[in-house]
């Protein structure tokens, strides 16, 4: 259903589309000179006193002709900062590096595996990489963005981008594409090198020699960079720099071989998304030691001393967020949603496209037990294991879900 | 430089047109592709992709709203990018934002009635044009751009309290004009 929204939404009209990206900071600065014109010509006293409001509070902002002009593409880029670098966050130590590949390296080489179909032939991880500087009006470097290539044989295929969420640290990866090759091209071919790494006009990203000589890694359009600027010299760090040798070095790289047969069933490692049609009874279902599935029923969770409660939505779990713990008075709210469902019990549980919400409930006796309401059905999973699911035939699960947004936006 | 005059070098088989075109909408595409695919290298891949797509499509096209025109052509190229990646992901704003939506489902839906997502659109639109129009925009800026929250908030200057604040309320509106209109979605 969500899908079916959000396709809609994709085919709003173009004038809704391109209106969008309207500042709305320049759009008063135009409704401002509109009025104080009006204004001027009924009487100069008053204008004299809109000026004197008006000004105060008006942002000094240039109106915007265009609505995209400051996504605009390559005009920032004659605007480089000579003042220096500021850098931002903190880098990596080599230990937390080698750990943590070390830890995802399954998954890493897995999906570079699926991606070149490269199986039992050795993939080389680096743990050693760079964060590339961005030029422009502020000359940043974010030393927790951390570029780490993937090599097959000689070749650079992908890499490994490092970078912290709440304090930890999270990984993406990346394959095909030019940059690979373009990489690939810029280190080999200065072997004896360190290159500097930069990205221009915010995204591009470009290798630097020492002598200047510039490879873009992607970029079909030409870029206005000025020959007669030494950046290499100018924003070179230790942190943005890479070279051949660095790649190459044994030290420098762990190596994994992925069989077909390590791939799971439906060959490909586990997405976050998860399926429509996922039963939840085949996964958490519980039995007693004749294997009779233990039932946990609604009223039974509200039949201990609750010490508290907790709510969260499963996109705040993704991104790592923790729960709020709700008042009494929130409390109290919540639980009487919960006792006025009327339900009857499910057999499939119908997962939509996330977007779930939990309350957990907290007893005095230290266990605990989670309803988890998505749509019209939610299930309850207990901390010894037991769990069932409902569907809830009013609409007291919608208007608790409304609830929970509420307390956590 | 203007969009009928971008448009005009595409006729004209100007390579410069691209260049006009990227001069003017790269930031904004790449911002777009990032959005949904979370990545500087497979975004650039996608826009320049994009690039190539409209320098095939125009002619014939003549796009009445080019800016809208390469924006859904980006979209698409980078929902297609976005289907082959895999493995444990920095979760992209565009699912956040998706996830957001379903709250604008009604609770007796049926998921076996099947949509014209034409006619939907074009009734999300008509609902759109009813609304403010800084709501409409930050709405439009959260679910058709998949912008963050925290940039949105940095564009109009608001906390973003007030941002996730009016998307809920959009939200809801939508939702109810939806059933209104007598779609049980």
């Amino acid at each position: 259903m969500t899908k079916i929204l959000n396709e809609a939404i994709n085919l709003v009209d173009d004038d809704l589309i391109s209106e969008a990206y309207f500042v709305p900071s320049n759009k008063k600065s135009f409704s401002v000179y509109k009025y104080m014109a009006i204004a001027a010509a009924f009487a100069i006293i008053l204008t004299a006193v809109v000026l004197g409001t008006r000004g105060a509070n008006k942002p000094a902002i240039e109106p915007t002709t265009h609505p995209t002009e400051q996504y605009g593409g390559m005009n920032n880029l004659e605007v480089i900062n000579d003042s220096g670098i500021v850098f931002e966050n903190t880098a990596y130590t080599d230990e937390e590096i080698k750990t943590f590949i070390e830890e995802n390296k399954n998954i890493i080489a897995g999906n570079t595996a699926i991606e070149y179909q490269a199986f039992d032939i050795p993939i080389k991880i680096a743990t050693k990489g760079y964060s590339p500087v961005c030029l422009g009006e502020t000359n940043i470097l974010v030393l927790d963005n951390l570029t780490l290539p993937i090599m097959i044989d000689d070749n650079i295929v992908g890499s490994v981008s490092l970078f912290k969420v709440d304090g930890k640290i999270k990984f993406t990866t990346s394959a095909h594409g030019e940059a690979w090759g373009r990489l690939t091209n810029a280190l080999k071919e200065n072997p004896d090198s360190e290159l500097a790494f930069f990205y221009v006009g915010g995204y591009r990203e470009i290798a630097v020699t020492p002598e200047n000589k510039v490879y873009p890694l992607l970029s079909h359009v030409e870029l206005p960079l000025d020959e007669n600027v030494d950046y290499y010299n100018k924003f070179k760090t230790d942190y943005n720099v890479y070279s051949w040798e660095i790649l190459n070095d044994e030290n420098n790289y762990i190596e994994v071989v992925v069989s077909e047969s390590d791939l799971d069933s439906e060959g490909e490692t586990s997405d976050v998304i998860t399926d429509n049609t996922t039963k939840v009874s085949d996964t958490v279902a519980v039995t007693d030691d004749i294997g009779r599935i233990i039932e946990i029923r609604l009223e039974d969770v509200l039949s201990k001393e609750i010490s508290s409660i907790e709510v969260n939505s499963s996109t705040r779990l993704l991104l790592d967020q923790k729960p709020i713990t709700v008042t009494e008075e929130q409390k109290e709210k919540i639980l009487s949603y919960i006792s006025d469902i009327q339900y009857t019990e499910a057999v499939d549980y119908q997962t939509m496209f996330g977007g779930s919400y939990i309350v957990k409930l907290n007893y005095d006796d230290s266990s605990s037990a989670e309803i988890v309401f998505m749509d019209k059905y939610f299930y309850i999973y207990s901390s010894d294991g037991q769990s069932v699911y409902y569907a809830d035939e009013t609409d007291n699960s919608v208007n608790l879900a409304y609830y929970i947004v509420d307390l956590i936006s | 430089m203007d969009d009928i005059s971008i448009i005009s070098l595409y006729w004209e088989r100007s390579e410069i047109a691209i260049k006009e075109t990227d001069v003017k909408y790269g930031k904004l595409c790449n911002h777009l592709a990032n959005n949904i695919l979370n990545n500087n290298y497979d975004a650039e891949e996608c826009v320049n992709d994009s690039y190539l797509t409209v320098w095939n499509s125009i002619p014939d096209a003549r796009p009445n709203n080019f800016s809208a025109f390469l924006c859904r052509i980006v979209k698409n190229l980078s929902f297609k990018r976005l289907e082959h990646l895999t493995a444990q992901k920095r979760k992209p704003e565009m699912l956040i934002s998706i996830d957001e939506l379903q709250e604008c489902i009604s609770s007796s839906a049926n998921i076996e009635n099947s949509y014209d997502i034409a006619e939907l659109g074009r009734l999300i639109s008509s609902f759109l044009r009813k609304q403010n129009e800084t709501h409409r925009n930050i709405f439009l800026r959260r679910y058709w751009y998949y912008d963050s929250v925290k940039n949105i908030a940095a564009d109009y200057k608001f906390k973003e309290e007030k941002v996730s604040n009016i998307l809920f309320q959009m939200r809801k509106k939508l939702k109810k004009f939806l059933e209104q209109e007598g779609y049980n979605i």
